[in-house]
């Protein structure tokens, strides 16, 4: 009979345990639910943080990206002012292209093209057109003479008048031969006149005269 | 990196700028504008003064010619009086049509600012007298380099 009540009794503590035991476990595995809750809460907290900064250096990049394409044009644009100032400057610096022609009384006229500048180094002629002979029997050489003619349309040479421009070739007194180089710019013309003789008694002189000098772009 | 680089890029492209610009001149003048100035930032380089080659054709009674020469004087220099024909005072010659190498020597190099002028006359010192007609310079201007 006591054994039997014993058992009764058994039978009615043994679930009410095993209840109060689980609840305690579950209890348990809530509170460490809830805490994986928070922990992952505050993950997405941490991430949206995270992004909101990265979505904010984007923008701070894409304004800069900006400034910098802006700033990169800018230089360029200083980079092809420079790389013309370079190539005037190359241009200037440049000995140009010698050249030689053929000049006469019959060919005399030349003009610097526009955009380029001569520099005229030097009239070449004959020493003399021919020997005359003095009383005495003595030869004595013809001297030849170029004078410029004009420039830029401003008479300089008319021997009838007795005007004598600047002198740039003299076979026998190169004395008196302006000096050279001359320099001329784009447009500016001129001509020449070819004599032979004594200052007082010039006739034209039919040969030709070799005019050397150099030409370059502005 | 970038600004670096293209700070770069604009150094070497202004080492590489290895010359100063000038630019070619050539003046023409007769006695009422023979003055000139020397702009500022720039230097003239005169490579040539000339004129013309005859100043006045003497026919003697003999039958023989001569003839007189055209001169240029430096008139003023910075407005230093050098020359003043009629008070025989002669300063720097730059131009003799009989004798051309009895000038000073050229290239005449002037600084900027540099103001000066010209006289040209026909004859010899002791007997000249104006020169009519026109003269010429030509030259290089070329900008000065900070």
């Amino acid at each position: 009979m006591t054994l039997f009540r014993l058992y009764i009794i058994g039978l009615f503590l043994f679930p009410s345990l095993t209840f109060s035991q689980s609840k305690k476990e579950l209890e348990s595995k809530v509170q460490q639910q809830e805490k994986s809750i928070d922990s992952l809460k505050k993950a997405i907290a941490n991430f949206e943080n995270i992004i909101e900064n990265r979505d904010r250096s984007i923008k701070i990049m894409r304004v800069d990206m900006e400034k910098y394409k802006e700033i990169i044009r800018e230089k360029n644009e200083v980079i092809g002012q420079q790389r013309n100032q370079i190539a005037v400057l190359k241009a200037q610096q440049a000995t140009g292209s010698a050249k030689i022609l053929a000049l006469s009384n019959s060919r005399s006229k030349l003009k610097v093209s526009p955009g380029m500048v001569w520099t005229i180094n030097q009239f070449i002629t004959d020493y003399t057109s021919e020997f005359t002979t003095d009383s005495l029997g003595n030869k004595h050489p013809e001297e030849i003479h170029v004078f410029l003619k004009s420039i830029n349309g401003e008479q300089l040479t008319d021997i009838t008048n007795n005007q004598f421009g600047p002198k740039v070739f003299s076979s026998l007194h190169p004395e008196q031969v302006i000096p050279f180089p001359i320099i001329l710019t784009e447009n500016t013309s001129f001509s020449i006149a070819v004599y032979s003789g004594t200052i007082d008694a010039l006739i034209p002189y039919d040969g030709n005269v070799f005019f050397s000098y150099t030409e370059k772009q502005l | 990196m970038l600004r670096k680089s293209l700070l770069f890029g604009i150094l070497f492209l202004q080492f590489a700028v290895f010359g100063q610009q000038k630019t070619a001149k050539f003046i023409q003048f007769n006695n009422f504008s023979a003055s000139f100035e020397v702009p500022e930032g720039k230097t003239w380089i005169i490579h040539s003064i000339f004129s013309g080659a005859v100043g006045e054709l003497i026919k003697h009674t003999d039958g023989t010619t001569s003839t007189l020469p055209v001169r240029i004087f430096i008139k003023t220099l910075n407005g230093d009086i050098k020359t003043d024909y009629q008070g025989d005072r002669f300063g720097p010659q730059v131009y003799q049509s009989d004798n051309t190498a009895a000038t000073i020597a050229y290239p005449i190099t002037l600084p900027s600012g540099t103001k000066f002028s010209l006289v040209i006359v026909t004859g010899n010192p002791g007997s000249c007298k104006a020169y009519n007609g026109s003269a010429y310079m030509s030259l290089y201007e070329v900008t000065n380099q900070d």
